[in-house]
């Protein structure tokens, strides 16, 4: 085995490009965790009683749960008192209209490539801007209302909408549901909300982008979306952080309701800083995403995962009603230290339900790159079909790729196919290229771009290209 | 280290170890576990007058002693050795068996054999010796109603350049709750090549748990068939570590669940050294309210460049109480190596079954036409003939009862 060629090397050493970090005038609870501080955040934000008292809830069975070490994963020990678990940009007095925002906020969004400016927007996408813990604007919310459709932040949606916050928050994922989530619960600052009425097929895409700016912070949002009977929603969703040294805690939830004949298609592009080549610093990423999916409603998840140092997500389908579709595509790329523990849950209830799961997952450098993925057939989901592909791409001696799939079957009309396949890019597949007038960066891409191309065709237009750029800048210099 | 201070430790794993996720652990917690305290001559007379057994060289194990007088020891080839493991010990002649070594402590049951399993079969092998015939191990248990489980170690050593056959049969004489822990423990020397049968059927009443390790040599053959057919929770687990490159082990199952039983297979392959090649490729036909379990790893070390791994497995549920649970784990830490895996869960195929019924094949027989098809393909798998007729046999006796 010849080593490494050099092209390979530098390709693998790309830059992270949205390292910057913006002064803002943070407002920032001290470090620690106690029911205080639940306490402190439901009242900043002027919570409703029913709402903390799910907090606390939420927090004791925080208290009584442990951290989960299943999964694949390396993980210095989380201090969880060393955390901040409230930090927001300093709000000016009122917020009547985007020119309002904050000039330094709008243009650390617009070195992001995020214009905030509706009459700037080169697409139809209206988007909800995160920073830390709080929701700083929402674009084009005349247009959507116009439509019926409501899509702000969570907070907001708290007090302008509280019965159908109440009626969904922790429907889909409960707070119990695991020690992430329940963190989660207890202290989520901010996200976003969504709403479409019967029959209304919206008429934009949606977008949060969420910015992790302060140090020692964790961001904890939750994304609601409820998708009522006949609607239809596509869902976008990005984030990137600062280069810090010490690692940042990111658990988020995110969950979804799509009631009969609904559909959402929710895309996320994942680009939380990584830390540096030694696995310094970089954001810790512990999401939980789950759907549940009515008579005849469709859940679909994208998703293009290149940063955070650890990825701990399972976007999940719980496919409650009859004839009901769950999708996951998914790319994950781990480079340098970078570790991803990622899947899928299908969770087949209803009959003659359905779901596809594709997984592309690639190693580069130190990365280790795991699948994990659950298909569940209880005994009522007659007739339910499920298939699975998942696929690893190894480039360089260094990375690893696990796939761990689980299969339960309890209905004999269910059917359930899992196909993997790992490989490598190796050299002689370069070298034929190259012999035919590629450089070897051009053909690591092409390579890389064939493997991921079921999973990229899935994405909106403007997310597509953002991802193929995004997975040849993380694969800069790496090619092996 | 006293047996106490082996066992006395011992933590039993529960729902949440990976490898014991879908076992019946309430059953499993009332087996009890010693050393082998019943003398054959308190066997009642006639009880193991119908074991099954191959022609040729045989070692009867009973509750984890060797019955010498119903076992052939003695070969007529040259070099083959096939003894008693205690009888062995105590003359020496087994110092240097391999796999003696104090078990990792992470499974309770392994420790529990290590430490009672103080008898079963021996076999040597030695370099360049080719044995046909083969040989066959039963191993039997008796119940003594009070959840007593008998503890065997096999030893199977393969020296360079030979090759052998060994069939390994786990019965009981009697059908009250009991069970047996049985450990075989392979090594296969360059260039050595066994073909290892693992016959599971005790009665539903009883617990089987049975773990195959095997060191394998450069250029080692080790194919193992393993039919997992009998008891309330029958268990096969193989460890198979491919040291020496250019190595390879094929692996192929086949568990047939009714009742309530759960088999289940738990198989790591693990990828040491260069150029290995690997196969797994595991059935399951499951009727009544039974449970398969499939729980297959292929680990791939680093610095095993060239590996060529593949796994699959398959399963067909009868019945609408019928559980499949399917786990087919890649774990790669090389470059240079192409694996596969694939699962399925599927029922009969109606379009075939319409086929076979339009063409005057009456429903029942055309159900059983596409059972035995399916389960065939492994059966047919075992390279020794008359194993493979005995184990057809076998199967196809235990569908008529």
């Amino acid at each position: 085995m010849t080593s490494q060629s050099p092209v390979i090397e530098e390709l693998l050493d790309g830059s992270y490009e949205y390292g910057f970090s913006t002064d803002l005038d943070t407002d920032i609870a001290p470090p620690g965790l106690n029911e205080d501080v639940v306490r402190l955040i439901s009242a900043k934000k002027g919570e409703p009683e029913w709402l903390l008292e799910w907090r606390l809830k939420a927090f004791a069975a925080w208290q009584a749960m442990d951290e989960p070490d299943w999964a694949k994963l390396d993980i210095e020990p989380i201090d969880y008192q060393s955390i901040s678990y409230w930090a927001a940009p300093k709000p000016k007095p009122t917020l009547d209209s985007m020119d309002d925002v904050d000039p330094e906020i709008r243009e650390m969004f617009d070195k992001l490539g995020i214009p905030l400016h509706e009459q700037k927007m080169l697409s139809n996408v209206a988007i909800d801007a995160v920073v830390d813990s709080v929701s700083v604007t929402t674009t084009f919310k005349a247009t959507l209302a116009e439509a019926g459709v409501i899509f702000c932040s969570f907070s907001e949606a708290v007090r302008e909408h509280p019965d159908l916050v109440r009626e969904h928050l922790g429907s889909v994922v409960p707070f119990r549901d695991n020690y992430f989530a329940a963190l989660n619960s207890a202290v989520f600052s901010d996200g976003s909300f969504c709403y479409i009425p019967t029959g209304v097929r919206c008429p934009m895409e949606l977008s949060t982008y969420f910015r992790i700016n302060s140090q020692n912070t964790g961001q904890f949002e939750r994304t609601l979306i409820v998708a009522e009977d006949d609607s239809y929603v596509s869902y976008l969703e990005g984030c990137t952080a600062p280069m810090r040294d010490e690692n940042q805690l990111h658990a988020a939830v995110v969950e979804l309701v799509a009631k009969d004949r609904a559909t959402i298609k929710y895309s996320t592009v994942q680009n939380w800083y990584p830390g540096d080549d030694n696995g310094v610093g970089g954001i810790y990423n512990f999401v939980t995403k789950r759907g549940r999916a009515h008579t005849d409603a469709k859940i679909s998840w994208t998703q293009v995962e290149t940063g955070s140092a650890i990825t701990w997500k399972y976007p999940s389908v719980i496919l409650q009603g009859d004839r009901s579709v769950g999708e996951f595509y998914s790319v994950a790329l781990s480079n340098k230290r970078q570790q991803a523990d990622t899947g899928t849950k299908m969770v087949h209830i209803g009959a003659d339900t359905s779901s596809t799961v594709i997984s592309k997952g690639i190693s580069a450098g130190h990365g280790r790159n795991t699948y994990r993925g659950l298909v569940k057939m209880l005994r009522s989901a007659d007739n339910a079909r499920n298939y699975t592909q998942c696929d690893s791409l190894l480039i360089g001696k260094e990375c690893a790729a696990n796939t761990i799939p689980y299969i339960e079957v309890k209905n004999p009309t269910g059917q359930v196919e899992h196909e993997a396949s790992t490989s490598t890019v190796g050299e002689d597949q370069l070298y034929y290229c190259r012999q035919r007038g590629m450089t070897e960066e051009d053909a690591m891409a092409m390579i890389v771009n064939g493997f991921c191309r079921e999973v990229f065709g899935e994405l909106p237009m403007e997310f597509a290209v953002e991802a193929q750029r995004l997975l040849s800048v993380s694969l800069e210099g790496s090619v092996g | 280290m006293t047996t106490d201070s082996l066992t006395s430790n011992v933590v039993l794993p529960t729902k949440r170890d990976e490898a014991w996720r879908y076992a019946p652990h309430r059953t499993l917690a009332e087996l009890s576990f010693g050393p082998p305290n019943g003398s054959i001559a308190s066997v009642p007379a006639g009880l193991l007058d119908d074991i099954p057994v191959l022609d040729g060289l045989c070692v009867v194990v009973v509750n984890g002693i060797v019955d010498v007088g119903r076992s052939r020891l003695h070969s007529l080839v040259r070099g083959v050795t096939v003894s008693s493991r205690a009888a062995a010990l105590a003359t020496d002649r087994a110092a240097s068996t391999p796999g003696d070594e104090t078990p990792s402590p992470t499974d309770a049951y392994v420790v529990l054999n290590a430490a009672y399993g103080v008898d079963g079969a021996l076999i040597e092998i030695e370099p360049g010796v080719v044995l046909d015939e083969p040989i066959h191990v039963v191993d039997i248990s008796i119940p003594d109603h009070l959840g007593g489980a008998s503890c065997a170690r096999t030893h199977i050593h393969l020296g360079a350049g030979s090759s052998a056959t060994v069939v390994e049969t786990r019965i009981s004489a009697g059908s009250g709750f009991g069970g047996s822990n049985v450990c075989t423990l392979v090594s296969l020397d360059d260039g050595a090549e066994l073909e290892h049968v693992v016959l599971q059927d005790l009665p539903s009443s009883q617990v089987h748990l049975g773990r195959v390790e095997v060191d394998q040599a450069t250029r080692s053959t080790f194919r193992a068939r393993s039919f997992n057919t009998g008891g309330a929770y029958g268990r096969l687990e193989y460890h198979v570590v491919l040291r020496g490159p250019e190595a390879s082990a094929d692996l192929a199952g086949l568990y047939l669940g009714s009742g309530e039983q759960v088999l289940d297979q738990q198989v790591t392959v693990v990828h040491a050294a260069e150029n290995c090649v690997s196969r797994q490729a595991f059935r399951g036909v499951l009727d009544d309210e039974s449970t398969g379990v499939f729980n297959g790893g292929i680990d791939v070390r680093p610095g095993a460049d060239g590996t060529d791994a593949s796994q699959s497995n398959d399963n067909l549920l009868l019945s609408v109480r019928a559980e499949a649970n399917t786990q087919p784990r890649l774990e790669i830490l090389a470059d240079e190596v192409s694996c596969t895996h694939g699962a399925t869960v599927g029922r009969l195929d109606d379009d075939a079954l319409y086929y076979l019924r339009s063409r005057g094949v009456r429903a029942e027989g055309a159900r059983r036409l596409l059972i035995d098809g399916f389960a065939n393909q492994i059966v047919e798998q075992v390279g020794a003939g008359p194993v493979r007729a005995w184990i057809s046999h076998r199967l196809g006796y235990r569908d008529d009862g």
